[in-house]
């Protein structure tokens, strides 16, 4: 009898470790919802960051130690933009984390081809980090996941291979339809506030005509306004993509001088699920059509 | 001539070897550099200043940090303070976060003890220009609860999001008594606790309680113990309220030697003290804030001094370079009041910044 009890104990246990989901952890919720794409039923994701935070900034909080030290992976968005990740991780105090760095396969934009310092702002030494917006990169991102989804649950590898496929076709299917979509938009010429939206441009063929920020990080002055107020006027842009966690304080005096539209869009999105990556664009195609009727 | 050329080749060769190949590494090894200077121009009424009622300026310590991963398991850092005559390693140490069993951490070295929310927080970081009177007052050191040890943190496992850390320090215990040549160790124990307030803002509470020999001939004892609150309430991206406060009970055993007789006898000091402050972030560059105090001081009379100030701040583009208004009026219990102004400049170079937003 006890014997037996002894053995169901064994199979329940046994059944229970592999019915175990991989938890992954991400600092951006961009990256937890491709990861929750591609682990499907065996992951559950989260994602340090909100769509709302500035992701270059995010406060080390111990609460999010606690939630790394439960992790079995975590995906870094890379080029110098998440370095305050790394806090997390060394606090998480978790020796079996696998540490991602998504931007593997990238071709970054942006790279500096001199000495990087301070004088020139808040500039990334490897390039421009916020290459999620363009699904090419979503695509590349998803590879680079599923590969260490592999690498720590190769009992699922199959599972894993055949959602990045599924992934890959879908975002492949949806960027003609996506394109489409930016095409309809008239104007192509827009403003940003800071560099996070290089690859969003590229991929939709935006031209981005200027930058609030005259260097990233750093607000911007007077004299750097009314060059701007200018260059609104010559390429006759009409929107203005502005980050909610960044001071509207420039973009609403452009709005004051030329009538430009400001459009708060975060570069993230807010929910966890499956292709937000599609939905974002698609909002954000939308929202720049109607903004530049 | 030709012979010693060739001879003199390898080693050339070698050499230039070695260095490119340091080079190379040099990346990888060297740690992050930080520099951060710190300027104050101050007017006090303060009597027993010889320059009272005079703007005087002042270069503060320069603080030189350099932190590195040592291993894939383990971190160093050093701190050193630069002054006018003299470097001192003011804090060096490694931390062992990985490898051990889940949970646990490692540290040793040189450091400011994690005694309440402020003593290991280095006063660049604090809103405002200086420590509280009663940290100075109740704690062992001369600017901070600094001292060589070693400590073994464990994170508890709570289920959610809370974070609940318990630490033991072992520690040399010269703080107690810094003009003694021998040495008694001291200990330090401290529970700290993290929970979200919602999904933007936080509390954190904690208790902290230390013991070390202030008298190595008569083996008195100083008991510290202090309990410690932080909310931080976000009600937007741009805009937090800090509030923290920090209540601390000294128990002093003072001896006394009888001149005739020779007895050894001790009688006990207990005074008790506080301090508050609210920091309010209007902007991510700009903040405002006051704070207060209130303590017996650590003598037979157990007179109480209490102090209040309020203070701004304004980060001139971004995190490195920070500007700091403070007035301060300390009011001793009677004795006249004393009145400081104080303009505060501060920049850094390198990753270590010093007031992050």
């Amino acid at each position: 009898m006890k014997t037996t009890l002894i053995l169901a104990a064994m199979l329940v246990l046994n059944a229970a470790s592999s019915f175990a989901k991989i938890t992954v952890g991400a600092s951006l919720p961009d990256f937890a919802s491709i990861a929750s794409y591609v682990g499907g039923d065996n992951v559950e994701a989260f994602s340090i960051a909100r769509s709302t935070s500035d992701p270059h900034s995010v406060e080390v909080l111990p609460t999010y130690m606690v939630r790394v030290a439960r992790a079995d992976i975590y995906l870094k968005v890379g080029l110098g933009l998440d370095q305050w990740a790394d806090q997390i991780i060394e606090g998480a105090r978790n020796s079996k984390l696998k540490i991602v760095d998504c931007s593997a396969r990238v071709s970054v934009l942006e790279k500096p081809t001199r000495k990087v310092d301070a004088s020139m702002g808040d500039v990334h030494p490897d390039g421009n980090p916020h290459y999620w917006l363009d699904p090419a990169n979503g695509v590349l991102i998803a590879e680079t996941i599923a590969d260490a989804l592999v690498l720590v649950d190769p009992e699922h590898a199959e599972a894993y291979r055949a959602n990045l496929e599924r992934f890959r076709s879908e975002t492949e299917q949806k960027m003609s339809s996506w394109k489409l979509e930016a095409d309809k938009i008239a104007n192509h010429s827009i403003l940003t506030y800071h560099s996070s939206w290089s690859y969003f441009a590229r991929a939709f063929e935006f031209n981005i005509a200027a930058k609030i920020e005259p260097v990233p990080g750093i607000p911007p002055s007077a004299s750097h306004l009314a060059l701007l107020v200018n260059t609104i006027r010559k390429d006759k842009v009409r929107v203005v993509i502005q980050e909610p966690y960044f001071s509207d304080d420039g973009a609403n005096y452009l709005a004051r001088e030329t009538g430009v539209s400001v459009t708060k869009l975060s570069p993230s999105c807010a929910d966890v699920s499956p292709l937000h990556i599609s939905r974002i664009l698609i909002r954000y195609s939308r929202h720049l059509a109607r903004c530049s009727r | 001539m030709s012979f010693h050329f060739a001879y003199l080749k390898f080693p050339l060769f070698a050499s230039a070897c070695l260095f490119f190949s340091l080079a190379a590494h040099a990346g990888v090894t060297n740690p992050d550099i930080s520099v951060i200077g710190q300027m104050r121009t101050f007017i006090t009424d303060d009597s027993s200043d010889i320059n009272h009622d005079r703007a005087q300026m002042s270069f503060d310590e320069t603080e030189l940090v350099f932190d590195a991963a040592l291993n894939p398991f383990a971190r160093g850092t050093f701190v050193f303070a630069v002054a006018d005559e003299a470097i001192e390693v003011e804090e060096g140490f490694l931390t062992l976060n990985k490898g051990l069993p889940d949970g646990f951490g490692l540290k040793f070295g040189k450091y400011r003890v994690g005694f309440g929310k402020l003593n290991s927080v280095h006063p660049h970081a604090y809103p405002f220009p200086e420590r509280f009177n009663v940290l100075a007052a109740y704690l062992p050191g001369e600017e901070s609860f600094n001292e060589v040890g070693g400590q073994v943190s464990y994170r508890i496992p709570f289920p959610g999001d809370v974070s609940s850390t318990i630490s033991a320090d072992i520690l040399q215990g010269n703080s107690f008594h810094p003009d003694e040549d021998e040495s008694r160790p001291a200990v330090l124990g401290r529970w700290s606790n993290f929970f979200m307030l919602g999904e933007e803002s936080s509390i954190e509470l904690g208790v902290s309680g230390t013991n070390g020999v202030n008298n190595v001939a008569a083996n008195t004892t100083s008991t510290i113990m202090g309990v410690d609150a932080k909310a931080k309430l976000r009600f937007s991206p741009q805009r937090v309220l800090v509030l923290q406060g920090e209540a601390l009970t000294l128990d002093r055993e003072d001896a006394t030697v009888d001149e005739e007789s020779g007895a050894v006898s001790t009688s006990h000091v207990r005074p008790i003290g506080g301090y508050l402050f609210a920091d309010y972030s209007i902007k991510k560059r700009y903040n405002i804030g006051a704070r207060m105090e209130r303590y017996q001081r650590p003598d037979a009379d157990k007179a109480w001094d209490q102090s209040f100030g309020v203070f701004a701040g304004l980060a001139l583009m971004e995190e490195t370079t920070l500007f700091r208004v403070n007035w301060d009026h300390f009011s001793p219990d009677a004795e006249d009041a004393v009145n400081t102004f104080t303009l505060q400049v501060i920049f850094s170079m390198g990753p270590h910044k010093p007031h992050q937003f």
